[in-house]
């Protein structure tokens, strides 16, 4: 019974490290390149979405810090930042 | 309603009077209450359970004879399923594939949900936002564990981009945190403001056909188109929705 076990630890040692030594797999290239139509609908909830993702943080930061208007009015501003970036990122492929 | 109420009142000769946000009224159908919470069995959850045994039934029919060459029905789930796994072969490659099972019923789920509120007196499930944003804080919670678990502490540098002087990272680190957390709310917010507004436009056309009495065949052909363009809305969105899902998935697996 124990050199059974062995064998099986062993035979899964060995599948491991082939598998490891068969290196990282090809990382495939990001975005739908096929249509570009259906960018437009991502375009307007994302910049919005941004928006209201940051005045949520900002509320949030007021509650617990009480800074009360300054909190939301900063992370309003970040927000929309955040939403020119989101549009950037929906028509750009390789931009971060 | 109590809209309805006031315009009962006013004029009783109006009966039958529906606002056009009525179609989206929950409606309890079996009361069911777990101390202070309402776990009651409603006309939505009645529409869920309905979408996915058609799912079931669908792909167990279909697969009933795994032929080699396939007949109608088998070659359309086949259709379903490669359609699927492309997507998400395409943009996450090998390493994503044990999510597929995930994104696969993400997608049926949606386009069937979709789907099904196109068929008349039917719920249209997506069109609420508690159950869109619940499919979204999923697909979010799972991105963001597989990308903590996968990456351990280098889960950070996903926010600093390359390249940034170092002055700018407490500037540019929240905004893009903020970007990060815009992903569910984008999510949720498209499928549901797509489907409540779809259906608002269907119902209040509907409305102007019946007032309008004989010249009501000009908005009943424009809700002929309406709804033709809703059910490509109702496809267009589902996909849409896998699409984010995978490019997501990307973004935790590789890019961090």
């Amino acid at each position: 019974m124990k050199h059974f076990k062995e064998e099986d630890l062993l035979n899964k040692k060995i599948a491991f490290l082939r598998n490891k030594a068969r290196g990282p797999l090809k990382k495939p290239q990001k975005k739908n390149n096929d249509k570009k139509s259906l960018l437009f609908f991502r375009v307007g909830t994302e910049f919005i979405s941004a928006i209201i993702a940051g005045v949520l943080l900002g509320l949030a930061i007021d509650h617990f810090c009480n800074t009360r208007p300054f909190g939301v009015i900063i992370l309003f501003l970040m927000g929309s930042i955040a939403g020119f970036l989101n549009i950037l990122r929906v028509f750009k492929k390789d931009i971060l | 309603m109590d809209q309805e109420a006031l315009i009962q009142q006013e004029r009783p000769d109006a009966e039958g009077f529906k606002t056009p946000l009525h179609q989206f009224e929950v409606k309890t159908l079996v009361p069911f209450h777990v101390g202070k919470y309402d776990l009651s069995f409603t006309n939505a959850s009645l529409c869920m359970v309905l979408t996915v045994a058609l799912i079931f039934t669908f792909f167990l029919l279909s697969f009933r004879k795994r032929r080699l060459v396939p007949t109608k029905l088998q070659a359309i789930g086949e259709m379903i399923y490669k359609f699927v796994v492309y997507q998400l072969e395409e943009t996450t490659g090998e390493e994503g594939r044990p999510y597929f099972p995930f994104v696969f019923s993400l997608f049926l789920f949606i386009l069937g949900a979709n789907l099904f509120g196109m068929v008349p007196y039917a719920y249209t499930v997506t069109s609420q936002i508690v159950v869109t944003f619940t499919l979204a804080m999923m697909v979010f919670i799972l991105i963001t564990g597989i990308g903590i678990i996968r990456h351990g502490r280098n889960f950070i540098t996903y926010f600093v981009p390359e390249g940034v002087p170092k002055i700018l990272f407490p500037l540019i680190v929240p905004i893009e945190l903020i970007s990060y957390l815009s992903r569910p709310i984008s999510l949720s917010i498209r499928l549901f403001a797509n489907m409540m507004a779809g259906h608002t436009m269907l119902k209040v056309f509907a409305m102007f056909t019946i007032v309008l009495g004989l010249w009501g065949v000009a908005p009943l052909i424009l809700n002929m188109l309406l709804t033709m363009f809703e059910i490509m809305v109702a496809i267009l969105q589902a996909y849409v929705f896998t699409i984010l899902t995978c490019i997501y998935l990307h973004d935790a697996l590789y890019l961090h």
